[in-house]
């Protein structure tokens, strides 16, 4: 009997965040991307197909641009589109180190696939072919290169072996017959074209000189940009002759062999509107029929890169694919526009923040109703009736004029009643800022950033909110670091945009916690010299009075050493404390802090004896994940809990024979970790929970100065049946929800999970304290029901990360999910408890009361009449 | 006697073991193929669906031909777990051990005892268990759910006692018992009798006629 309500219990647990049918798509979209496209193939009859940097096949539709298929390959080199071909109606690629294969242009379908018998190598790999199923594969490296000749499906295997000394350092290009390299001043050219390959060199073209950028073009031409200067070379087996010279962006082909036409973009500005010019160069000589223009493009778009011709000439005007430096993808007709634009930098973010949007002058009014407690009831019951009086008005206006589109004008963005739109503020490694709505998925606006791609790690960019949308009338502002870089702009309309670039190097930035008098909360950069600046530096003396509060810690992941400090009055760091890992032969994977919004509801809990045990929240415990290899166990992993005030090692916990990837969560009094583990080959988690004990060494506040003694640890491991891509864990307004903890997983679900699964205070022996608790006996493997999978069939791949914030309801958490994909959701981890169901029944309800309302009328005029013949009687 | 017995299986697995040749040195290959359901209402996942093989800390894709087979190259020696992505349908994860000789087992996915084998052919056969099952039934509304929740029962009784009580005080039979029946005297009006006598009598003229016509 026990077992069973235990079972009763587990089920409970397991099966709270869970969807109806006709739930999908109604508080969630998705939207699936590709990347940067790096080659591109078309033709009439087929979809456009790219590959791109983001190890991306996939299909366009001409017309609109929309994704018909998308194939997705590994990340890294082992998945890099290297060679992208039109065979007979079908797609040819080769990717990674050795696969060739070949897919269905319409469908996406695989056709054939061959991992061809090519050595490993540790150098640079370049794919030429000569026909669709002759290539030639190099593998460069100094001082010997060697050439693999082979055709797809035949046996027929030479190698050749090259003299390249000068390898190393060089940049290539790979074209049709030719592999073109340039080293320092020369140019080398590696032609395929005949029976036995040959390596020219020649003296670099004056204007291909060093920053030039080269790229293959088609057929034997390729050009080199720089600087405003383009040049188009022509390389062949006895060298390398200049086509052309001039001003130039970009340059690209189109026309079968012997009829080519080369159109030259140059980036314009008119005004303040980037525009691309267009001329157009017959290589057969004499004037060219081709259509030149000029296309303005929107302002949302930086300059463009490349380009790509897709229709032959002799048709209508040309079609051209330009991907600009901010991987903005736009087709354009010249002569006639822009037909389409993906935004395809989303697929590479590296910061995101959910900002709340302004409130209308309504919900103003109605907060200022309850915020003024000390009003007399006259003017209160005034400024109700006029608050009032404005919801009737709003509601008047919103019947008259009910399909004015307000979400897609960024001046008027207001908050709904439950604060559940939001805008989420995007950076990308393309150097981009993005807002993005979180109801619809529409990109608001759009900002690419000077000098801020490429970005000089993808962890170092720092992206906060100093000032939110509730201190009318300052507005709003988010701020952005960069390496050196840092901008100010407002995280609504994506205006008043600032860049500034700091004399010194940070090195660590946060904002403080404490708001100046303009309500703006200061940015502290901490710079390689170990000085604190202050941003705006108006704020110094804020920061001055506060400084006896701050604290840094920095982490370098190349020696894997953390070190803390203090700030003293002049605003200089103070060494304090130094963990030095890379000594003992680890390496730090995952540093991980708790999030500065969080609120914690409860400060203990209650046990099966009336007892407390009392949480241990320090709001300064960082965990570090560190993992080394092992002469035994072949790889260890240790987690360290740190103070990051103090530098006390509060708790270090080592698994042998696991290693990362790491992922990690720490929220509240408890975090969770994943490894893999080598010995059983499965992932498992690590739960850990602190708690102070029986009694509370301070009750109101904790200080990590005076703190409490060596908190009582409680830890579990659990099986996590699949592998982890990332992992978040709820957050809401109050906390009082319960926490569930969100994982994407390899084969593309968002999986959320009670945390209460993953409790370490599970009994492996169920008893009556335990199960007054609540606490479900331990299972070794944890549940992954398939309700639980919150995205259910829209398979979300190479996830980088989610991202949950809270709403203005405390049973609602939003969640956006980054990666190849981009997905937002509300989940409610403890159901809908404080809004009505979706399924209530307002008809039935309105029945019952109309037909009450009925029998009422009707009985009292039966009983009318009773009356009245009874009086006659 | 236990060694023993348990050698068996682990020697009849490496014995079964498929031969492959390595498509390069120390890199192997798992071939497979993807079943599709008979009589299958939505053939499209089909199209989308690839092939994941996770080990460690990489993970590879496959993609399936027309006729379902697929092939995940440059494996290095090592235990996989091979799954289908695929929006529709579920299946039963596989683990593919790949010795440092290249020979290649298929078995059951256990992480509770990593070292039970439950061996499967190889090549692989990947079939459908059934459709995902995303979401959770709404509860369809029926009018027995109604009448038998306790707030409707609740309702109801006093209807009938006020309805069915002062017939059975009309009936003249009924009204010598009860009168025989000494109950105490109130001399405080009722509630319930203020009612009856109300409702009671302008039943009798609606009500009673037709029912003294059939008896």
């Amino acid at each position: 009997m026990v077992v069973l309500k235990y079972l009763v219990c587990l089920y409970l647990m397991i099966q709270v965040q869970a969807l109806y049918e006709d739930q999908a798509g109604k508080f969630d979209w998705h939207q699936q991307l590709m990347g940067r496209p790096q080659l591109v193939l078309s033709s009439e009859s087929q979809p456009l197909v790219v590959a791109t940097e983001q190890n991306v096949l996939a299909a366009l539709n001409h017309q609109t641009g929309a994704l018909l298929w998308r194939r997705v390959l590994e990340r890294g080199a082992a998945g890099q589109l290297r060679l992208l071909l039109n065979s007979d109606g079908e797609v040819v690629t080769f990717s990674g180190p050795n696969l060739v294969r070949v897919w269905s242009a319409p469908t996406g379908q695989l056709v054939s696939e061959t991992a061809l018998d090519l050595p490993e190598t540790t150098g640079q790999t370049f794919v030429l072919s000569s026909g669709a199923r002759e290539l030639a594969v190099v593998h460069l490296s100094s001082p010997r290169s060697e050439l693999h000749r082979m055709s797809v499906g035949s046996d027929q295997h030479t190698t050749e072996s090259l003299d390249t000394p000068w390898a190393d350092g060089a940049s290539c290009v790979s074209g049709r017959e030719t592999l073109l390299c340039r080293h320092s001043s020369q140019l080398y050219v590696l032609s395929v074209g005949s029976a036995r390959s040959e390596i020219t060199a020649v003296p670099l073209p004056p204007a291909a000189a060093a920053p030039a950028q080269l790229r293959h073009l088609g057929s034997d031409l390729y050009s080199a940009t720089g600087a405003g200067r383009l040049t188009v070379l022509r390389a062949a087996a006895g060298g390398v002759t200049t086509v052309r010279e001039g001003a130039g962006d970009m340059a690209c082909l189109s026309g079968p062999d012997g009829r080519q036409t080369i159109y030259v973009g140059n980036n314009k500005q008119d005004k303040v509107v980037p525009a691309v010019q267009f001329e157009s160069v017959s290589l057969s000589g004499g004037p060219t029929s081709a259509p030149t223009g000029r296309l303005q493009l929107s302002t949302r778009h930086g300059p463009v890169d490349a380009c790509h011709v897709l229709t032959a000439p002799g048709s209508a005007a040309p079609r051209i694919l330009l991907v600009g430096s901010d991987d903005a993808v736009t087709m354009i007709q010249l002569g006639d526009g822009v037909l389409w634009t993906r935004e395809e930098s989303l697929a590479s973010i590296l910061a995101v923040e959910v900002v709340d949007l302004p409130m209308s002058a309504n919900q103003v009014s109605i907060e200022e109703e309850f915020g003024d407690q000390a009003a007399d009831p006259i003017s209160a019951l005034l400024l109700r009736m006029s608050s009032q009086w404005g919801q009737l008005a709003a509601l008047a206006a919103g019947v008259v004029r009910p399909t004015r589109d307000r979400a897609a004008d960024v001046n008027h963005l207001t908050r709904d009643s439950f604060n559940t739109h939001k805008m989420v503020v995007l950076v990308t490694a393309a150097g981009k800022v993005l807002g993005v709505h979180s109801e619809t998925g529409s990109v608001l606006w759009a900002v690419p950033v000077a000098g801020l791609s490429p970005p000089p790690a993808a962890d170092s960019v720092v992206l906060g909110l100093q000032r939110g949308t509730a201190h009318f009338p300052h507005p709003p502002v988010a701020v952005l670091l960069s390496g050196r870089l840092l901008v100010t702009f407002n995280p609504i309309t994506g205006g008043d945009l600032q860049a500034h670039q700091l004399p010194y190097e940070p090195t660590q930035a946060s904002l403080l916690p404490h708001a100046d008098n303009t309500h703006l909360k200061p940015l502290l950069i901490l710079d390689s010299a170990g000085a604190v600046h202050v941003w705006p530096e108006s704020a110094e003396s804020l920061a001055k009075s506060l400084h006896s509060k701050l604290f840094f810690y920095t982490v370098d992941v190349k020696s894997s050493t953390a070190q803390g400090s203090a700030v003293n009055q002049a605003l200089e760091t103070v060494p304090s404390w130094r963990l030095d890992l890379g000594s003992q032969g680890q390496t730090i994977r995952r540093v991980l802090a708790k999030s500065p919004h969080e609120r914690v509801h409860s400060q203990g809990r209650v046990l099966a004896d009336r007892s407390v045990l009392y949480k241990y929240s320090n709001p300064n415990l960082v965990l570090v994940l560190a993992d080394a290899p092992d002469p035994v166990h072949k790889h260890s992993t240790t987690a360290y809990l740190v103070d990051a005030v103090t530098g006390h090692l509060i708790y270090s916990h080592v698994q042998r024979r696991v290693r990362c990837p790491c992922h990690a969560v720490h929220s509240e009094n408890w975090l969770v970790y994943s490894v893999y583990n080598e010995k059983a080959r499965r992932t498992e988690l690590t739960s850990i929970e602190l708690f102070e004990g029986k009694v509370q060494a301070n009750a109101s506040a904790f200080s990590s100065l005076e703190a409490p003694p060596q908190p009582m640890v409680e830890k579990q491991t659990f099986i996590f049946p699949t592998q982890i891509e990332a992992m978040r864990e709820t957050i809401t307004e109050k906390g009082i929800t319960t926490k569930f903890i969100m994982f994407a997983l390899t084969s593309g679900s968002l999986v959320t999970l009670n945390r209460a699964l993953l409790d370490p205070r599970r009994p492996l022996t169920p008893g009556r304290a335990s199960m007054e608790e609540g606490l479900p006996p331990y299972t070794p493997e944890l549940p992954l029901p398939t309700v639980n999978v919150v995205n259910y069939n829209r398979t979300l791949q190479h996830v980088s990360g989610i991202v949950s914030s809270p709403s203005g309801l405390e049973s609602t958490c939003l969640v956006f999910v980054h990666g190849l994909d981009l997905y937002h959701t509300r989940v409610f981890p403890s159901n809908m408890f404080d809004q009505l169901k979706d399924d209530f029944d307002s008809t039935f309800i309105v029945l019952v009361l109309v037909g009450l309302i009925a029998a009422s009328a009707v009985t009292r005029r039966l009983s009318q009449r009773r009356a009245l013949q009874l009086a006659w009687k | 006697m236990w060694p023993v017995w348990w050698l068996v299986p682990v020697l009849l697995a490496a014995f079964c073991a498929a031969d492959t040749d390595p498509q390069a040195p120390g890199l192997y290959q798992i071939e497979g193929r993807l079943m599709k359901m008979e009589r299958d209402p939505d053939p499209e996942w089909f199209r989308v669906a690839f092939i994941t093989v996770t080990g460690g800390a990489e993970t590879h894709y496959g993609f399936p031909t027309a006729d379902g087979s697929f092939v995940v190259s440059n494996l290095a020696p090592g235990s996989y777990v091979v799954d289908v992505t695929n929006p529709r349908y579920q299946f039963e994860p596989v683990r593919v051990d790949i010795n440092s000789k290249g020979k290649l087992r298929a078995r059951r996915v256990n992480h509770i005892v990593p070292s039970e084998v439950t061996q499967l052919p190889y090549p692989l056969k990947l079939r459908p268990l059934g459709p995902y099952q995303f979401f959770l039934k709404r509860e369809q509304w029926r009018i027995t759910d109604i009448l038998f929740s306790p707030m409707v029962m609740m309702m109801i009784l006093p209807v009938v006692l006020i309805l069915v009580l002062p017939k059975m005080m009309n009936d003249p039979e009924t009204r010598k018992e009860m009168e025989q029946i000494s109950m105490p005297k109130y001399d405080m009006p009722e509630l319930s009798e203020m009612m009856t006598s109300f409702f009671g009598s302008g039943d009798k003229k609606k009500g009673a006629k037709p029912k003294k016509k059939q008896t």
